[in-house]
């Protein structure tokens, strides 16, 4: 299983490289769908079978479909593709890439460092475990969740109507 | 087969850096939300790996909240973005400083935007594009 | 030995079958569209007019492949191969029978089946972006707010059946029906899953994405040859694999008295299949904004309450302390 776990590790990787390059909206989601299938994949192989299924029903399934919603109701067509085009031209991938490089290795020497080698086999976590943690130890946070998505309803719903006053306006 | 603990949060970490790379270079308010949500989802990675480590359900649980949160946060901003283009006419998140002290025309104070205008206002005139900036004049700052 | 040819004719077989259910599906939709409608239908090519989907592939397959040239090409390509591939996908956690199917016991089988059906959605939002057409876009904008609000119901309106045989498991939801078929205490949850199916598969009541009176059939507009006839497919195996989900989550599956439980299974999912056709020859479209009213304002309350009973009423019935 290591085998599946380092190609989706890669897929993962270089679709998400792509994700940050490409000028098309739509192409870069698509690329997304791609990492967070690959991210499923790892956590299948991680012993985490229901979060990898919501990875796809809610991050892939739910929340690109709601960016492939907006992108299309904006509808830039080819014009928004080479502003973006022309946005990322030139040295603007200089700085971020070098300072966040040494992040990085920093992240990757501290890891090499911390002595977590010896890890034991994989021991899968079936969902109903994950129910009982859920609804045992951390129902405070379910709750907090629930309120938070009720207020991101509010929220959405509320800057989301459209001005009236801006349909009166002779434009 | 023992659990990749230290390459599964590498690969966190290179997922999440990827995203803050994104993050800094774009200056589209569409592709900025794109980089969060590989940030939050690197995130994620991190908390399902160390989970693993323990075989306790604690990291999955964690990972749902931040699936949660991803959701309220990618409705809202969406929201905002569609806002903020129907205000602009453009997703250049630059375009969108009306409360910057240099953008003085939509203000009632010109005292306040005085102060501030010889620091920001060379760098805000590039950016902003000509119809936009017409626009500006008349719509609320709000 | 056996144990292999067991596996390997389940993992060819399987796909090769809903393939064949799918065309041949064409072909006895065709025929009771046209006994509900009193006229014939398709009945010159073989006996009863059988080999029709035989001669519709031919002709698919020899007709022009185009791509329009302001289509965004690579994804107008992969837009068909999503839905084929997602459908034949949720073949795969199918439990037909003890010992066949594909994946035989998966702990997260439901989960996997709303995965893809969510992932379905790709193909159509996808297709109509892809072909840079007004209409096809209009589609791809209806289905994309379609899918994603009845996506909620479906997941909703299965977890009354969760709740009541206590796992995911495809197999374990069927053994869970030893006593009762949960068509009976989940009769809510049922028909929700029912209508989010049509929505879901976009079938006739609800095939906003394609209304082909106000879209010019949406968001294939742009396809020719057999990337319609993909999306065709696609379209009926989901058909045959919402059906088949009904039969195993709400028929109890395989089980039946005298006869091999295979046979139940199918039977059980034709039924099904011709509950879908019946519904397409007797109900008309609605319109958008009712479409979404109807699932936002009915069905999400009237499913999250079913969840609600369901537990309330599992958590009051169970044994011991806890």
């Amino acid at each position: 299983m290591l085998p599946v776990f380092w190609i989706a590790a890669i897929v993962a990787i270089v679709s998400t490289v792509m994700v940050i390059t490409r000028a098309n909206a739509i192409h870069a989601l698509l690329y997304l769908i791609v990492s967070l299938l690959a991210v499923a994949v790892m956590f299948m192989v991680l012993g985490a079978p229901f979060v990898a299924m919501l990875e796809i029903i809610v991050y892939a399934g739910a929340i690109m479909v709601l960016f492939v919603f907006v992108i299309m109701l904006l509808n830039l067509g080819p014009k928004g593709v080479e502003q973006e085009r022309r946005w990322l031209k030139g040295g603007v991938w200089g700085g971020p890439c070098v300072l966040t490089f040494i992040l990085l290795v920093e992240v990757g020497v501290m890891l090499s460092r911390s002595g977590i080698a010896e890890s034991p086999a994989i021991v899968p976590v079936p969902p109903k475990e994950v129910g009982i943690a859920l609804f045992g130890p951390y129902l405070i946070g379910v709750q907090l969740a629930g309120i938070l998505l009720l207020g991101g309803l509010v929220a959405a719903y509320h800057i989301g109507r459209p001005e009236p006053r801006d349909e009166e306006k002779p434009t | 087969m023992t659990i990749p603990m230290e390459q599964g949060l590498m690969i966190a970490g290179v997922l999440f850096i990827l995203g803050l790379v994104g993050l800094m270079v774009r200056r589209n308010v569409v592709f900025m939300l794109i980089s969060v949500e590989i940030m939050l989802n690197a995130a994620g990675l991190a908390f399902v790996v160390a989970g693993a480590r323990w075989g306790a359900a604690d990291g999955q649980v964690m990972f749902l909240f931040i699936l949660a949160m991803a959701a309220a946060e990618v409705a809202v901003g969406l929201a905002l973005v569609l806002r903020i283009f129907g205000q602009n006419k453009t997703l250049d998140i630059d375009a969108a400083n009306a409360l910057a002290s240099s953008v003085s025309v939509g203000f009632q104070e010109p005292a306040i935007a005085q102060a501030g205008e010889p620091i920001v206002a060379p760098t805000d005139a590039q950016t902003k594009s000509p119809d936009e900036s017409a626009t500006r004049g008349e719509t609320d700052p709000c | 030995m056996n144990e292999t040819v067991r596996i390997l004719l389940c993992v060819v077989g399987i796909p090769f079958i809903a393939l064949n259910f799918a065309a041949g599906l064409i072909w006895v939709e065709r025929r009771l569209l046209a006994v509900w409608q009193e006229r014939y239908g398709p009945n010159r090519v073989g006996p009863f007019g059988l080999l029709q989907p035989i001669a519709d592939a031919i002709k698919l397959h020899f007709k022009e492949d185009w791509i329009p040239p302001f289509a965004d090409k690579a994804v107008f390509v992969i837009a068909p191969g999503i839905v084929m591939a997602t459908a034949m996908l949720s073949c795969a956690v199918l439990p037909i029978a003890p010992g066949i199917g594909v994946v035989d016991d998966m702990n997260v089988a439901l989960l996997f089946f709303l995965a893809m059906s969510s992932m379905g959605a790709y193909s159509i939002v996808l297709a109509g972006w892809a072909s840079n057409n007004k209409y096809s876009l209009l589609g791809a904008v209806r289905a994309a707010a379609q899918m994603l609000s009845y996506e909620v119901f479906m997941g909703l309106s299965l977890m009354g059946v969760v709740v009541m045989a206590g796992t995911f498991s495809l197999r374990g939801i069927v053994e869970a029906q030893q006593d009762m078929w949960f068509c009976i205490p989940q009769f809510i949850g049922m028909c929700i899953f029912l209508i989010a199916g049509f929505a879901e598969t976009h079938r006739l009541p609800f095939d906003l994405p394609e209304a082909e009176a106000e879209l010019v059939a949406g968001f294939h507009s742009e396809y020719s040859s057999m990337k319609f006839g993909m999306f065709f497919v696609g379209e009926y195996i989901g058909v045959v694999v919402i059906s088949a989900l009904m039969t195993t989550l709400f028929f109890g599956g395989w089980m039946g008295p005298w006869l091999p439980p295979i046979v139940w299974f199918l039977l059980k999912t034709m039924l099904v299949v011709f509950l879908f056709i019946l519904c397409r020859a007797a109900l008309p479209r609605p319109r958008y904004d009712q479409l979404m009213s109807f699932g936002w304002k009915l069905l999400l309350p009237l499913s999250l309450l079913n969840v609600v009973v369901t537990g309330g009423i599992k958590l009051a019935l169970m044994e011991g302390p806890r």
